[in-house]
């Protein structure tokens, strides 16, 4: 079930209310920040969880959780695999996988271009990575904050499809409407 | 776009709607203010358009096509509520239409405005570029803001939708709650408008 601490988790039964996670996922390059407490958990591909999840570590889950996930102080990472049904609260979220339910990232949320969410986000500082597409409501708020194709830019309001720094000159056409 | 975003500088939780997909662009440039952004991907919606059976042939009766037309209004309605499926005190204060008023037909355009009406207020304002001609180039683009006075546009996902073309004054006609307060014709033949409430 978890990657580490097998031993001590054989007799636990691989799908529970509110498994007590114990195990780490040390070698995963992600999550990183002050909120780990040193130890982390995994929740492998294969696992299906129905209940609510709560901890004091961090969590990447890559099975399926359907229920409700509660990391307040810890970091959330909803691998490629993972299929989470849940409303999610941590205080670092990254969604590499599919979400059904509302996030809340108490400090931040990540979103990847692989991500399939449907449900509202809040958080205080929200990153989408390039190429994701977002449907969806993203409620942010700064001060809460704790600690590819081509593209082509083109100035607003200027009647040019040019890339970057194209400046709107005065003889160009303009169309002053009602 | 860079005078709607400067008078909505000082609103407090700004109320945004992008009628688009979340881009990280938008997201990043709106991200360091209270905000509550509303991405509705619309181009979804509009990929099975509704419709209704073709009236029966030699009846002899007379078809009212403005029955059907209702019928089907209706229809576009109720696609729509559930695209804007916002509580009800949901108000915005900018809508960004980017370029979806030309995937959409007359009563089709119609339909999504009256829906979208309850949720505006009269300081709303809108963007939206719309298209004169059938032009492919200026078709199947997905939009976002970079920075007040930059847009971003990449190629979209929505190739197979079918455009309308229309003259500036008969879309404004369709926009209820909006006039057009000022419009730019771009080198690529589409017109950039700001919107404000009527």
């Amino acid at each position: 079930m978890f990657d580490r601490n097998k031993d001590r988790q054989q007799d636990k039964p691989e799908t529970s209310a509110a498994p007590a996670v114990e195990s780490t996922y040390s070698n995963s390059p992600r999550p990183t920040s002050s909120a780990s407490s040193g130890t982390s958990a995994t929740l492998g591909a294969t696992i299906k969880v129905k209940g609510d999840i709560s901890g004091d570590e961090n969590l990447l889950i890559e099975g399926e959780v359907e229920g409700t996930v509660n990391l307040a102080s810890h970091e959330l990472t909803v691998g490629k695999s993972g299929k989470v049904h849940a409303d999610v609260t941590a205080k670092v979220i990254r969604i590499d996988g599919e979400v059904h339910g509302d996030i809340t990232g108490k400090e931040k949320v990540f979103v990847s271009s692989t991500s399939i969410i449907k449900g509202n986000i809040i958080t205080p500082k929200m990153t989408l990575e390039e190429g994701a597409r977002f449907k969806g409501t993203i409620d942010i708020d700064p001060s809460h904050a704790n600690g590819g194709s081509p593209v082509t830019s083109f100035k607003s309001g200027s009647p040019t499809d040019k890339p970057d720094n194209t400046t709107s000159k005065p003889g160009n056409p303009t169309v002053k409407t009602s | 776009m860079p005078d709607i975003l400067h008078r909505l500088a000082d609103v407090s939780t700004l109320m945004v709607l992008d009628i688009g997909f979340g881009v990280h662009e938008t997201v990043e440039h709106f991200g360091n203010r209270r905000c509550k952004l509303h991405f509705c991907g619309l181009t979804d919606a509009l990929q099975s358009p509704p419709s209704l059976p073709p009236p029966a042939q030699k009846t002899g009766k007379i078809v009212d096509e403005s029955v059907r037309q209702e019928k089907l209004l209706c229809a576009w309605r109720e696609r729509f509520r559930s695209v804007l499926n916002f509580p009800d005190d949901t108000c915005f204060d900018l809508c960004l239409f980017w370029d979806s008023f030309n995937y959409m037909d007359d009563l089709a355009l119609k339909a999504f405005f009256e829906v979208l009406h309850p949720h505006i207020h009269k300081k709303t304002l809108g963007h939206g570029l719309i298209q004169f001609k059938d032009d492919k180039q200026v078709t199947n683009r997905e939009y976002g803001v970079q920075a007040q006075d930059q847009l971003v546009m990449r190629h979209g996902h929505h190739g197979s939708l079918a455009s309308y073309p229309r003259p500036q004054a008969r879309v404004a006609s369709l926009l209820k709650g909006f006039a057009v307060s000022h419009g730019v014709l771009r080198r690529d033949g589409l017109l950039e408008v700001s919107l404000k409430t009527e």
